[in-house]
């Protein structure tokens, strides 16, 4: 018969192997392929190497559930230190009161390198609650072999970029002489929709107020329908059950499509019948892209001082000059942003995605990092998709998000 | 105690541990969803007490009564259809026939695979530039259509392979059903000349009305719990108009984090889940010659 003790020293044992190793390392949560998993532990070893008195815990989480595991930590009071983050969550984040501020920990850092946009979105008021770390940016996608067979030359400066009228003319063109199927498309996701309204000279917010149905931005959507509607754009792309702008390009049935960096390796994987290249996003009033990414950002833990120093190293030139040459992301320095990143693949496609970026303005950083912008995710994509099949006009649909953004606004 | 006490006392320890699990796992979040349907909660901030807000914002809420349309119109569709395959199917079945056991095989196996699977393979056989029924359709000189991309033909494919995925276990419920039957009914009434349709509709089918009852309202409870196909094949697109009330439970919950509406959108599915079966137990019960 087990003895009592036996029992007891059981129980005991098992208690301290369930015990919670918070206590010892800082804990980075982390989403992302498998190239960033990898360089980012290789980063973190380093910081461990030169200071080991911070050791480091990574928890990568995947990317489907990764809002829904740090919300969890958050409401279980056991945030993480630091968190990669796309840029729209941060201000939501910090209106819960979950972010720490770390400007008094960045005494050494220079913060004038960072791009002024990127630098905006980890910004609530005064309150510096993390560091840039990566970026996203839209290209135009170019199937050259319809190019060539219809004649037509791709802009390879951002002066040369087609106006509205010629972007469209063009995809007409290819559609009437290469028999491709439609001219040009977008994923489906507000990411690349947003680039029309700021390019018709539109906002999303004013005086901190929703106004995504101002006039340029009806005009731009009313534009954006119409190229659906006409078939020069897929219109079943914009529904779930349409086959994929993504899909239709890599079977060559479509002849460009804007979509962003993040795509390069997967299309250098799946596209094996025709070349590619990218160019400039089209213009209207202005030239305008849009820019995400991921930031580090510091939770309002006991251990703000330590996760800032981790998020300063891993932004740091020579770090971000690492992270981004292997996994093929912008980085957020300008120093960095003049084609010095040694890239293992596409470094001429990347320049290119460097040069448009900066076609975003911090303003817009700002109005996409509101608390309110980040829970619109959804219901933007769902009112673009109700405007372009018909159910409801250009600016009902607008007006709807409107009512949604105020919806979302925290009492 | 006495020991008449402690007899009386014995299975409510033994069920305990039971009903302690369904307490805490079942009860318990019913009643705090009921609860939390009179509150704006979206997790991040804490719940605030709004009475019947959430209740009156569904009612003048148009995805809400697209969903509600939805669900009744797939319900109402998809269960007289499964439940007539698969009367039809056992009834043949039940016949002497070759290979029956592979064709018995055959109908229960898309049962038992995944709805995700089986939704994820509908999707590419009606995709719109690459799926296989639009390029049969071509071949026989007929255009594409985008299937899953309107209204009407995505709800349509959605039902569809819902009644195919899903006769195969009322097929399975009603051949069981069929061999409780007694044969001296039939042979007495085909000596006394009854037809087979005079035979089905006076001995098979009311003998069967206890299956007919299980079946009808496990399907019908299904029906309303359906989400699984809608989330894969359409996400309830385009523009809500295959959405049902289970997908926008998710949307609202997990999607826009608006649990108090999702929880009032929850409790009205309860309440017509409820009420459904309540109905049809009330409706077939008397047939079924069971008394109280």
């Amino acid at each position: 018969m087990i003895s009592r003790a036996t029992l007891a020293a059981s129980l005991c044992l098992t208690l301290l192997a369930c015990r919670s190793r918070d206590g010892d390392a800082l804990r980075l949560v982390w989403f992302g392929g498998d190239d960033e998993v990898t360089a980012i532990a290789e980063a973190v070893a380093e910081f461990e190497r030169l200071h080991p008195e911070i050791p480091v815990e990574i928890q990568t989480v995947e990317w489907t559930r990764y809002t829904e595991k740090v919300m969890t930590m958050l409401l279980g009071d056991r945030p993480p230190d630091l968190a990669r983050m796309s840029v729209q969550w941060g201000g939501r984040y910090h209106a819960l009161g979950g972010l720490a501020d770390i400007t008094p920990h960045l005494a050494s850092a220079d913060l004038d390198d960072f791009l002024p946009a990127r630098l905006a979105s980890c910004r609530q008021g005064e309150t510096l609650f993390g560091l840039p770390h990566t970026s996203v940016g839209l290209m135009v996608f170019c199937n050259r072999a319809h190019f060539e067979r219809a004649g037509i030359p791709i802009p390879s400066s951002p002066e040369e970029a087609w106006s509205w009228e010629e972007f469209s003319a063009i995809a007409e063109r290819l559609q009437r002489e290469t028999g491709v199927r439609h001219g040009w498309g977008v994923f489906r996701g507000w990411f690349p929709v947003i680039p029309f309204f700021y390019q018709s000279g539109g906002h999303l917010l004013r005086d901190g107020e929703p106004d995504f149905a101002c006039d340029a931005n009806v005009d731009a959507l009313t534009w954006f329908v119409d190229q659906h509607r006409r078939g020069v754009a897929p219109l079943t792309s914009w529904t779930p059950g349409g086959d994929a702008a993504e899909t239709l390009f890599v079977r060559g049935d479509l002849a460009m499509i804007i979509t962003g960096n993040w795509r390069l390796p997967a299309y250098a994987r799946q596209i094996e019948d025709f070349d590619w290249t990218v160019t400039y996003l089209p213009q209207r009033r202005r030239r305008a892209t849009n820019a995400g990414g991921e930031n580090l950002v510091v939770f309002s833990t006991p251990r703000v001082r330590e996760a800032a120093q981790l998020a300063a190293f891993l932004t740091s030139p020579s770090q971000m000059e690492r992270f981004c040459a292997r996994t093929l992301f912008l980085p957020t320095r300008r120093s960095l942003l003049g084609g010095e990143v040694p890239y293992h693949a596409h470094a001429e496609a990347l320049a290119m995605f460097a040069r448009q970026a900066l076609d975003f303005e911090p303003a817009w950083a700002l109005e996409q990092g509101t608390p309110e912008f980040a829970a619109l995710d959804t219901a933007f994509v769902q009112q673009i998709e109700s405007a372009v099949m018909g159910f409801e006009s250009p600016r009902e649909a607008l007006e709807a998000l409107n009512r949604e953004y105020l919806d979302a606004r925290f009492e | 105690m006495t020991a008449t006490h402690r007899y009386a006392l014995a299975p409510w320890l033994f069920l305990a541990p039971a009903l302690a699990l369904i307490a805490i796992f079942s009860f318990y979040p019913i009643a705090h969803a009921v609860f939390m349907s009179f509150h704006r909660w979206r997790i991040l901030a804490p719940p605030d007490f709004i009475a019947l807000a959430n209740y009156e914002a569904l009612m003048h809420s148009r995805p809400f009564w697209l969903a509600l349309r939805n669900t009744l119109v797939f319900a109402f569709v998809s269960v007289p259809a499964g439940l007539i395959l698969a009367l039809g199917t056992a009834l043949l079945l039940n016949r002497p026939l070759r290979a029956r056991g592979f064709f018995r095989t055959v109908i229960y196996f898309p049962v038992t695979v995944s709805m995700v699977v089986i939704a994820l393979i509908w999707s590419w056989m009606f995709s719109e530039n690459y799926g296989v029924v639009n390029g049969v359709l071509q071949t026989l000189g007929l255009g594409p259509r985008s299937w899953l991309a309107e209204p009407v033909s995505a709800f349509a494919v959605i039902i569809v392979m819902s009644v195919w995925k899903g006769f195969g276990y009322g097929t399975v419920i009603y051949l069981a059903g069929l061999q409780t039957i007694p044969d001296s009914l039939y042979e007495a009434a085909r000596i006394d000349g009854a037809s087979r349709w005079r035979m089905f509709r006076h001995i098979t089918l009311p003998l069967l009305n206890p299956t007919t009852l299980f079946v009808l309202v496990t399907a019908f409870i299904g029906s309303f719990q359906v989400f699984d196909q809608v989330y894969v094949m359409t996400e309830g697109g385009p523009g809500h108009s295959t959405s049902v009330l289970v997908h926008l439970v998710y949307e609202l919950a997990y999607v826009k984090f608006r649990m108090g509406l999702a929880c009032a959108a929850a409790c009205i599915l309860f309440v017509i889940t409820l009420l459904f079966t309540f109905l049809q137990i009330g409706l077939i019960r008397p047939q079924t010659g069971e008394r109280r």
